[in-house]
């Protein structure tokens, strides 16, 4: 039976982007269907935006024109760039992404408008429902206890598991969240985060 | 396996998580190395308010008279002693340290003269000894419990938590642990967390 897995992002941060390489990886191994969305550091810091709001904007504007495939395909493209190639000119990072995946200009244009801001904000929103306030990005709602859906805050890594571990990564997060009560574990952050 | 768990008596979080343990130990082959950590020392340097200043005051007491015990006895009166007062503090919710003090001396069969220890300085060092094993196998910047088991490539990894409530009993507890050492051993794990929604359930 295929499980339905949420995933909120920012792209824009570092250990994010390694835990949605983890979830990929995860897609090879394990029968998953992941609904990548998005989240934003902006509102998760002071409730304004003051971090750059455009590379959410644009995927809740492919999202709009595509559904959540289309959306998930450019959140990869601009997080990729992002955080593997190291770009910092955004609005020349998107319009790259949406041209590599073949996306209409207008997607790129809404990322300079508000009109996804409500969007944004709706999504963000729902990934503080499921994992809480006080947390970060990523969350990750799974089937929790009984069937209902329970989000974490995490997987954090320093570095994208591969193959097997990867796979043993999703299988303990499946068991840990199936206990009603398992609210955390953790250790300090001794290594850089690896981007790839 | 083996596994070392490092708790502070009075944290009712850590109760539970060693509770949890307790039950693990009877339904996986897991031997659990019973250890030392500190909420006084966790929280010498954080700006806390003058309620958790004093809470936290308290907790130097115990674990002066647990590190004592353990100086005099060996590793083997750490669990003992930690079960007797953690009972009377968690499940009994007593606050007469004193009391639970003397009593869980008396219960595990410890001289009476290791309860002086809980108003001496003198053992802080102690208490600091044993904090810092804690500290060296999950980090800084953490809190208690600490659990630390062997990773695939046999050196040791250390996590606070698991943070739980309720006790997960039986089969469930196994589970839990089957799942907490699948990933504690996958490398690069650091954090999985959500926001409380309910205070530490003691049963």
């Amino acid at each position: 039976m295929t499980t339905a897995v949420d995933f909120w992002i920012d792209p824009a941060c570092d250990w994010a982007w390694v835990t949605a390489r983890w979830l990929e990886e995860v897609q090879g191994q394990r029968d998953i269907d992941v609904r990548w969305r998005v989240m934003s550091l902006g509102l998760l810091d002071d409730g304004e935006a003051t971090t750059d709001f455009r590379p959410v904007r644009a995927i809740e504007a492919a999202r709009a024109y595509g559904g959540d495939h289309v959306a998930g395909q450019l959140l990869f493209a601009i997080g990729r760039r992002i955080n593997v190639d190291g770009d910092a000119d955004v609005p020349a990072l998107i319009a790259d992404a949406v041209a590599e995946l073949d996306l209409p200009d207008s997607i790129t244009e809404a990322a300079d408008t508000t009109q996804f801001d409500a969007a944004v904000r709706a999504s963000h929103e729902a990934a503080l429902q499921l994992g809480g306030e006080g947390v970060g990005t990523p969350i990750i709602g799974i089937p929790g206890p009984g069937g209902e859906r329970v989000g974490y805050f995490g997987p954090v890594l320093t570095s994208t598991p591969r193959g097997d571990a990867a796979g043993r990564l999703w299988d303990g997060l499946l068991i840990l969240g199936s206990h009603p009560g398992f609210y955390e574990l953790k250790k300090e952050r001794r290594a850089e985060v690896v981007c790839n | 396996m083996q596994t070392t768990f490092w708790i502070d008596p009075m944290c009712p979080w850590a109760w539970i998580t060693s509770r949890w343990m307790v039950e693990v130990e009877q339904v996986r082959e897991v031997t659990v190395n019973w250890n030392i950590m500190s909420l006084g020392v966790l929280n010498e340097r954080n700006d806390v308010s003058e309620d958790y200043k004093k809470l936290i005051a308290r907790t130097w007491r115990p674990a002066r008279v647990l590190c004592l015990a353990r100086e005099r006895h060996g590793d083997s009166v750490v669990f003992p002693l930690f079960s007797a007062m953690g009972a009377r503090i968690h499940v009994d919710k007593r606050q007469d340290l004193e009391a639970i003090i003397a009593e869980s001396l008396a219960e595990v069969g410890l001289e009476a003269d290791l309860a002086a220890a809980a108003d001496d300085p003198q053992y802080d060092d102690l208490v600091r000894a044993t904090h810092a094993t804690a500290v060296a196998a999950s980090g800084a910047g953490v809190g208690t419990p600490v659990i630390a088991i062997d990773g695939l490539d046999g050196e040791p990894v250390g996590f606070f938590g698991p943070i739980i409530t309720p006790t997960p009993r039986g089969e469930d507890a196994g589970r839990l642990w089957d799942g907490f050492v699948m990933i504690a051993q996958v490398p690069g794990v650091v954090e999985i967390k959500r926001a409380r929604t309910l205070g530490p359930v003691v049963d």
